[in-house]
Parts: structure tokens; sequence; C-alpha cells
């Protein structure tokens, strides 16, 4: 009995902080430090939200542990074949987020160095590396007892000397 | 069920940091409020706005206050927004080297895959300590075998068995579920095969819980020519493997981490 009452105040904790007070400031409270606020020029205009103002991490609905990373791996390995920068040693990270229906967007880039310094890229990497994470077909869906939520997520590619060598997380 | 246990534990491990003892900042106000604030925040979901505004606040109180940038840099790792977490932990790191540097080691390893830069941190925790450096957050494995997995990393494959050998002849090391598992897959990377043999099956004898205990030895097996002992571990690991019993992670993915498709291909040899 009491892991049950322990479950159920974990999940009411979680999943319905925001219904505690009808007057607390949701997004205040619960936008989280992987939420991506929507960004009219830069967002696709389609792509909207469950729920309002806040996504859960992913790892609330234990994604990688659900997923195949090696089926990802793949994918992502063979959409991109071209070689980066030869010069460029460093991580090429989009962070995103899925939605309820399983369609990703509001992808934010950021390259860095090895010195752990924001640096630009060629604009296509990123162009590609979205469009790859897009037509990807086997994305898990941030499913919790029947119902799926929003939640935000990100692939890293660790790039050494122009060559994949790891894909993040 | 399954899944509601898994769920509520990410929370519970989000939500239950090691609280610090707030008395010894008895003598500075501000720190022990600060030090008050890191406290009720820990409680907080990990990486709300909410949480984050309490981190700040407790270090505009108190800049030395190192856990609280240590607590902040979490979220900031976890969801892939690698500089930022960087320059908070950094600063963590910069008060107290001889407590963070290791941990920063493990992270750059295990988020980020930086072998040499985890390497590099391990050697600055050389200089400054000369006890035994313990295991990692999680507490699965001690942080001499993160630092011979880094040199795995980088192939170098004979220095990571050294460094695991010397750790597992220390008189205190608590033997980890998966120690044997690398140095077993190390052996099997160098083909020498006895040994690979040898270290799996103490691996499926301490650990015979998960498939990757069994697949390994399989593969050893067949590396050894034994088909007969690689068909029977092959079988024991395939079923732990379909009962969700392998290693796997929350945040990212295991060193040696086995999938079905390694499991169908062994099976190929057979």
């Amino acid at each position: 009995m009491l892991s049950i009452r322990l479950i159920h105040f974990f999940l009411c904790l979680l999943l319905f902080t925001a219904c505690q007070s009808q007057e607390s400031p949701k997004e205040e409270v619960l936008s989280m430090t992987g939420f991506i606020p929507h960004d009219d020029e830069a967002d696709d205009p389609n792509f909207t939200l469950c729920q309002a103002g806040y996504t859960y991490p992913y790892y609330y609905f234990d994604i990688n542990r659900k997923r195949d990373k090696i089926d990802l791996a793949n994918y992502l390995k063979e959409q991109l074949k071209y070689s980066f920068d030869a010069d460029f040693t460093g991580y090429l990270t989009l962070r995103f987020l899925m939605n309820c229906e399983g369609k990703l967007g509001r992808f934010r880039s950021e390259a860095m160095n090895t010195q752990w310094q924001a640096v630009e890229v060629e604009a296509q990497y990123w162009k590609d590396m979205e469009q790859a994470l897009l037509s990807y077909p086997n994305w898990v869906l941030g499913e919790y007892e029947g119902k799926t939520y929003d939640y935000n997520y990100y692939v890293s590619l660790k790039i050494e000397t122009g060559k994949i060598k790891e894909i993040l997380p | 069920m399954k899944y509601t246990l898994l769920f509520v534990l990410v929370l519970a491990t989000s939500l239950l940091k090691a609280q610090p003892n707030c008395n010894i900042y008895k003598e500075d106000a501000d720190c022990f409020e600060a030090c008050m604030l890191l406290t009720k925040a820990t409680d907080m979901l990990q990486g709300s706005q909410q949480q984050q505004v309490s981190f700040n606040k407790a270090i505009a109180l108190c800049p030395q206050f190192h856990q609280a940038y240590y607590e902040k840099a979490w979220a900031f790792l976890k969801n892939g927004r690698f500089i930022e977490w960087r320059s908070i932990i950094d600063q963590a790191v910069e008060l107290r080297p001889q407590e963070y540097l290791g941990y920063r080691a493990v992270a750059r390893y295990q988020y980020l895959r930086d072998y040499q830069g985890a390497l590099d941190d391990f050697a600055l925790l050389d200089e400054l300590v000369n006890y035994d450096l313990g295991n990692t957050v999680e507490g699965n494995y001690h942080l001499n075998i993160i630092r011979a997995l880094c040199y795995k990393g980088l192939g170098a494959v004979d220095e990571a068995i050294e460094v695991i050998l010397q750790q597992l002849q220390q008189s205190d090391h608590v033997l980890g579920n998966y120690d044997y598992i690398h140095l077993g897959v190390l052996y099997l990377e160098a083909n020498q095969t006895a040994l690979a043999v040898d270290y799996l099956e103490k691996q499926v004898a301490h650990n015979p819980y998960i498939a990757d205990s069994f697949f390994y030895l399989a593969k050893a097996y067949v590396q050894n020519g034994e088909k007969g002992k690689a068909k029977t571990n092959l079988k024991k690991a395939k079923e732990l493997y379909q009962a969700g019993e392998k290693r796997s992670h929350f945040y990212n993915e295991p060193m040696d981490a086995v999938y079905w498709r390694d499991m169908e291909e062994l099976a190929s040899m057979l």
C-alpha cells in the first residue's frame, strides 16, 4: 500500500503540479531547462504542442531505454554520409521538441569546439541534420499510461577532424 | 506497473539529492540562507525554472557555495546544453577541485564521450589527492574503472586492461556489477581469448541477472571455438534481453551496451 501511495504522490507532483492551483503561474513553475520557446521567425508555425508552455525532459518517459540507439545512429550516419569540415573537431548538437503526436520541431543548434566554445559551422550541416531527424521513422513517443505528452530531446554528433565518431546521447 | 516504477525512480533520483549540512554555514547568514534555499530547491522538479531561480538566488547570496553550482549544472548536462553545463560546473571545480574533478571527468566520459578530457581531469585529480577516488555519483563504477574505459575509448586497450587490473587488486575495491564485463570485452578486443573467457565466466557468476554477461561470454566461447557453450549462453542472453534485463541508462548509452542485432549476428555464426 505504501508503494502505491508513494507512486500516486510522485505522479501527482510530476504531472499535475499545474492543477494544484488554477491561479499559479504554470509556465514559471514548469518551464524546464530543456524547454524551447516558440520563435516566430525561426520555427514552423504548424508545429504545435499539446501542453502549453512546457515540455517534460525525455528521461521522464524513459526514452533512452525504449529506443533503439543503434538504429538511430545508423540512420543518421547513412543520411549524413558527407565529410564535415576536416578542420572541425567538436560537437554539433541539435536540441528539439517532440510533441505528443510524434512530430519534431523548434530545432536549436549549437556547435562547440574542443575548448567548449560556441563556433559557427556551415548552415547546411544543420539543415541536413534537421532533415535527417525529421525523416527518422522510429521515434519513441512520450507515453505514460496510455496518454502521450510533449518532451524535449537532443542529438549530438561528436566530430573528430570532420568525421562522426559518436552519436549522443 | 514496471514502467510506473521506472517513471517514479527517475523522478525520485531527480528529486532526492544529497542534502547539504547547512549548520556549517551558521557563522555566515547569507551562506546559511543560500544553503537553506538549496535544500528546498533540491525538492523541486529538476531543471524547472523555479528550481533554477532558487539556485541563482543561492549563488548570488553566497558565491563560494560550491554545491549550488553543482546542482544547478545537472539539468544543463542532461539536456544537451553542454557549453552552459561546463561554465557552471567549472565554478564548482574551481572552488573545490578535489571534490568535483572526478565528477566532471565522469560526466565528460558518460555524456560526451570526451575520453581525453576526462583523462585530463583524472590527471589533475591525481595531483591533488592521494586517497582512494571512490565511486561515481551513481555508484556503479569506481572512478579508476571509468579511467580505464576512457583509455579504451581512445583505443588504448592495453592501458585500459592494466588500469582495471590494478584497481581490482586493491584490497578495498568493492567489485562492481560490470567490472568483469569490461575487462572481458577488453581481452576479447586484445585477442586474449582465454583470459576473456576466464573473466566473463566470473562476470556471469557475479551478475547472472543481465543479458550482457551471458552475451559476452557466448562471444568469448565463439572466439575460443566452443560453439556448444556459446549456444547455451546466447540462449540465456536472449531470454534475459527479451525480459528487459540488460544494461541501459536513463540519460545515455552504457559502454559495451548489447543490442538484439548483436545477438542475431552472433547466432548466425553458430
